[in-house]
């Protein structure tokens, strides 16, 4: 495959789930816990959106904005039915509990929409040419999408009052607190913010994909492991580490390693080795771990002892 | 015994140890006082090896510990307490006190289905032991009572009871008796000064309490901002200006 | 008959969810770590003693010493990059490893027995023990003997560790890393050894399994297995085991018996499946919220 394909392939990919990582990350430096359920928050928009979109034939980027909205609330409704009765909790009580969450979320949408496999009504999607990469419309479409709402995501976190107040809670609840932050709105906000991030990356793979129930849970790994590339709590180094992930996963699956570790044909002679793409998700493990192993805080975080 | 020399510790841009050094003589209680902020806290997590020194040396018993894990300064003779108080609280009082017991074989998993009557008959020992010291630190009553449900105060005696359980050949004692009531903590005086008369044993003390310094020390060493001021003996310190200045002018800037 | 059959065979599976239960409870309960991948040491577990048993032809034994051998191999692998790292770590990393090592038996059709395809198709023909010797309508009573037998040594030998000094540095390390730390305890190593010595136990579960339903295939060992498993130690008592085997029987109980609810009710099949799966879910959230302990409570050792 061309290389200039594999690359627009890896923005594609890092476009959709650096939504999602970023939604997770910023959750995390503010709640303090991994959150489980976090990629069911994408499999709900979705399937939200393919509800308005197909079943009730509204277009699907005011679709896309009812669901995003509808999961932002959702999730602030989740805060205060469950979380909000576990703040201080150890984080395994947290994670367990969240863990529980998202069974009966991702059941919950199983349920309620069919396992079956679902696709937005957008028609079929014509690629066309671009210097020798064959993209389609949605596609181009997916990558501005994320390019544009990491732009606000900065935006809220550098110029906002929010933002600002979601760094000194994220630092020390308590002080911020004593400054005159009301600390549980910005947790409402950061899930809101989270749940609808998590939301808008699920409609993207779905609009690239298709739609199932376990969408959501499978890319949980690939998800985690963008956050944990970035350093948990860190929305910028889930920037760099979706695209890192995205990268690693199409070279690993569509470039022939064979050429590669030969320096194409300079030292012996291989071909035809590529990763199969059975192990697609062992991309992202394989990450975690060397980054577990190597820089336990994430590429762009501070080196713990 | 422990000797420190010229330890250097940063946080950023905030220097909390700029050159601290000390020895401790085997056989003698010291002291280490200072305002808050001064770095005794940070000194104890330094030696104790919980926090990574800038730079320095510390020797215990001539042979260096730096860069070693917490718990290999431990095994070597070296056990501190914490400044809050730490206690698992679903652990009994008795379990805490166990829990501090050396080369315990039942820590290791196949002795316990290879030599079980071994460990039972350590075990008992241990227990007899742990009674007496919750005798000591008078929380005998409340033996079976899980540690989460001790006051502040109770915690230290317990953090107190477990070093003395864990009978290392220097203790390291982050201000033991704050929170303690005072008849008791003159009885936990009468201990530690027992202790070192009969099993010549080391202490280095972190206090608030006065009284207790001057009861207790041999050695006081005076720490401010970060660096040595001055040490002596109780009553040198005691009428040392410099000592009274630093005192007063730490407790304005906090 | 058939309903006494059904019984012995739900008690089977009570039997060898026990073990698991056991073994995750001794990691997760009593020392505090939050392994999401419980299921990865049951997988390897099974597959490990089918392929010693039918490639290798060794006794069934044998094969259960394999899969206690390689499991807690495993579980010593993926301590390695994680024993320092916060809970939150523990749980990710456990979580890929179970589904890493499920894409493994997945993909890799090779690891097969020869007459079947392995790989998606999974294993048939595992045998059962001692099957030739035992007429067929006592064996299930026979196997839910030798279950009980397997749970009891369990048993056993994790409630001595959890009740002696092992234990209760285990405890210490539950709640806080200083303490122990400070009183001379490796922490890394206690945590290593947990995780191998419950692993190792899960992968008893997975022998045990298999050498009964004498299938095996890749499917068995979704994510879902290691959450029921929480589920059971969460209803039951976290910590305590007791606790977890009276957790496991509920679940199992209530999971099983309501897979033929559709017999009785006009509901579809999927439908149920999904209705079962978040009544766990919302039992584990609900039993976090106003059930912390449990219905038993972690045991006081007292002297």
């Amino acid at each position: 495959m061309l290389f200039q394909q594999i690359v627009i392939n890896a923005l594609i990919r890092a476009s959709e789930l650096g939504l999602l990582a970023i939604g997770l990350t910023v959750t995390y430096d503010i709640l303090k816990f991994a959150n489980f359920a976090h990629v069911e928050f994408a499999c709900i928009g979705a399937f939200l959106a393919y509800t308005m979109n197909v079943t009730l034939g509204m277009n699907i980027i005011l679709a896309g904005l009812v669901a995003i909205l509808v999961v932002g609330v959702l999730s602030i409704f989740i805060d205060r039915l469950v979380f909000i009765r576990l703040r201080g909790a150890s984080s395994i009580a947290l994670m367990v509990t969240s863990l529980g969450l998202g069974i009966a979320l991702r059941n919950g949408v199983r349920a309620i929409w069919g396992a079956r496999i679902k696709g937005y009504a957008i028609g079929l999607q014509n690629p066309v040419e671009l210097i020798g990469v064959r993209i389609t419309p949605v596609q181009i479409f997916i990558i501005l999408t994320s390019v544009i709402s990491m732009v606000i995501i900065h935006l809220i976190l550098k110029r906002t009052k929010l933002g600002k107040a979601m760094r000194a809670t994220s630092a020390n609840p308590a002080l911020a607190q004593a400054c005159g932050i009301h600390t549980e709105r910005i947790v409402r906000w950061v899930w809101f913010m989270g749940a609808s991030l998590a939301a808008l990356g699920g409609i993207m793979i779905g609009l690239d994909t298709h739609l199932t129930p376990r969408m959501g849970f499978s890319v949980m790994i690939p998800v985690f492991a963008i956050s944990i590339l970035g350093g948990l709590g860190n929305p910028y180094g889930a920037m760099v580490g979706a695209l890192i992930l995205g990268l690693t996963e199409n070279i690993g699956l569509y470039t022939d390693l064979g050429k590669i570790l030969t320096l194409n044909g300079l030292i012996g002679n291989l071909t035809g080795l590529y990763i199969p793409t059975g192990y697609k998700l062992a991309i992202s493990f394989i990450i975690m771990i060397v980054v577990l192993l190597w820089r336990p805080s994430g590429i762009m975080g501070k080196r713990e002892r | 015994m422990l000797v420190v020399e010229d330890v250097h510790k940063s946080f950023g841009a905030i220097k909390a140890l700029d050159g601290v050094s000390l020895s401790v003589e085997q056989g003698t209680i010291a002291g280490l006082i200072g305002p808050n902020g001064s770095g005794k806290t940070t000194l104890f997590n330094i030696i104790s090896g919980f926090y990574e020194k800038d730079a320095g040396n510390i020797r215990l018993n001539g042979k260096s510990i730096d860069g070693l894990d917490p718990f290999r300064i431990a095994r070597m003779g070296l056990v501190r307490t914490f400044q809050v108080a730490k206690a698992p609280a679903k652990l009994t009082i008795l379990e805490n006190l166990l829990l501090a017991a050396k080369n315990q074989m039942g820590e290791k998993v196949l002795d316990n289905f290879l030599k079980p009557r071994e460990i039972f008959r350590k075990e008992k020992e241990n227990l007899n032991k742990a009674l007496d010291i919750a005798e000591i630190i008078k929380l005998k009553r409340f033996k079976n009572e899980y540690a989460g449900n001790l006051s502040g105060g109770q915690k230290k005696l317990l953090s107190l009871g477990r070093v003395l359980m864990a009978n290392p050949d220097i203790f390291l004692l982050d201000e033991p008796t704050a929170g303690v009531n005072p008849v008791l903590t003159l009885e936990l005086v009468d201990v530690i000064v027992d202790i070192r008369k009969n099993l010549n044993k080391t202490f280095l003390i972190i206090e608030h309490d006065m009284n207790v310094i001057w009861h207790l020390c041999d050695l006081v060493n005076v720490l401010v901002a970060g660096s040595n001021l001055t040490k002596g003996r109780p009553e040198e310190i005691q009428k040392d200006e410099r000592v009274l200045e630093a005192y007063l002018s730490g407790s304005k800037s906090t | 008959m058939g309903v006494l059959y059904f019984f012995v065979y739900l008690m089977i599976m009570a039997n060898v969810y026990g073990i698991l239960s056991l073994s995750l409870n001794f990691q997760a309960g009593v020392g505090g770590m939050s392994n999401f991948g419980h299921v990865a040491f049951f997988c390897i577990g099974a597959y490990t003693s089918t392929l010693l048993v039918m490639l290798c032809h060794v006794h069934f034994l044998v094969g259960i010493l394999g899969a206690f051998i390689a499991s807690g191999l495993f579980a010593f692998l993926i301590s390695i990059p994680t024993r320092r790292l916060k809970a939150d770590y523990w749980a990710i990393t456990t979580l890929g490893a179970g589904e890493i090592v499920r894409l493994f038996f997945l993909n890799e059709s090779w690891i097969s027995t020869g007459h079947y395809s392995g790989g998606p198709f999974g294993i048939r023909g595992i045998p059962r023990p001692w099957e030739s010797i035992i007429p067929g309508n006592i064996y299930p009573f026979f196997y839910l003997f030798l279950t009980l037998l397997f749970l009891g040594l369990t048993y056993f030998i994790l409630q001595r560790l959890i009740n002696g000094p092992f234990g209760r540095v285990l405890k210490a390390i539950r709640e806080d890393d200083d303490l122990p730390l400070s009183l001379g305890k490796n922490i890394h190593e206690f945590r290593v050894k947990t995780m191998v010595i419950g692993g190792a136990f899960a992968g008893i579960a997975g022998g045990l399994l298999v050498h009964y339903t004498t299938y095996v295939d890749p499917f068995f060992f979704m994510p879902m297995e290691t959450f029921i498993v929480w589920a059971m130690i969460m209803v039951g008592g976290i910590g305590n085991n007791r606790g977890a085997l009276i957790g496991t029987l509920i679940i199992q109980l209530l999971y099983y018996s309501t897979r033929f609810l559709k017999d009785y009710l006009p509901i579809e099949a999927q439908l149920l499946a999904s209705l079962r799966m978040i009544s766990i879910g919302i039992l584990i959230v609900v039993v976090m919220l106003f059930l912390q302990e449990g219905l038993v409570k972690e045991k006081k050792r007292l002297y």
